[in-house]
């Protein structure tokens, strides 16, 4: 953009004709340039977030609310009530290894 | 989630409540957009060969134009995103002026000068 301004100067300086406005390409070209930009840094710049306070907590799930890791659960004996349970030989098996 | 500030509405009675960090978050991309569209302005003014009150003019035009695509981008709901549509417009107008006029006379300088 500016080196058709550049070109366009040094035109008018071999010519010697005065400088009085830019062509009109030449200006619009710039204009609608800036907007094009100007839209694009918009939506570069990131996401706007909401303001009130209760926007972000209206969207918490059950599933997060009832997410307690105190009460996690990693070996119950309900598990032996199950099909595929095979049962391992407990603890007479580990004293017998020696 | 804290809440920063609870401001009290003249029309509303009941007290509005702001996510101090959502708050933040939107300042920056403001103030990102608002650097940006002053650098980018003056560019452009100083291509075009603006002078004098014409270039304040181009700025004024330029911060209007921001504002108006920030009410595009967020549609009618903007009181979801921002306190006030007045402060959007009127925040940070001449600091931005001086990276405005910096570019301006820059460009200006290396197109139209040498």
């Amino acid at each position: 953009m500016p080196t058709f301004v550049v070109i366009d100067r040094s035109y008018l300086r071999i010519t010697s004709q005065e400088f009085t406005t830019l062509p009109l390409d030449i200006v619009v070209q710039a204009v609608v340039s800036l907007f094009a930009v100007m839209w694009g840094v918009l939506n570069v710049a990131g996401n706007l977030r909401e303001i009130p306070a209760a926007a972000e907590l209206n969207t918490v799930k059950w599933e997060t609310q009832r997410n307690l890791p105190s009460f996690y659960i990693f070996n119950h004996r309900g598990k032996a009530l199950a099909d595929n349970y095979i049962p391992s030989g407990g603890k007479c098996e580990l004293e017998n290894v020696e | 989630m804290s809440v920063a500030k609870v401001t009290k509405d003249t029309n509303k009675s009941e007290p509005v409540a702001y996510s101090d960090a959502a708050l933040r978050n939107n300042a920056v991309v403001v103030e990102y957009c608002r650097t940006s569209m002053a650098a980018l302005s003056g560019s452009t003014a100083g291509v075009l060969g603006l002078t004098g009150l014409y270039g304040f003019a181009f700025y004024v035009f330029a911060v209007v134009s921001l504002w108006v695509m920030f009410m595009v981008k967020t549609g009618p709901n903007w009181s979801k995103y921002y306190v006030s549509r007045q402060s959007l417009l009127t925040n940070g107008f001449f600091g931005a002026l001086f990276t405005y006029v910096l570019f301006w006379t820059f460009i200006y300088g290396m197109v139209h000068v040498y």
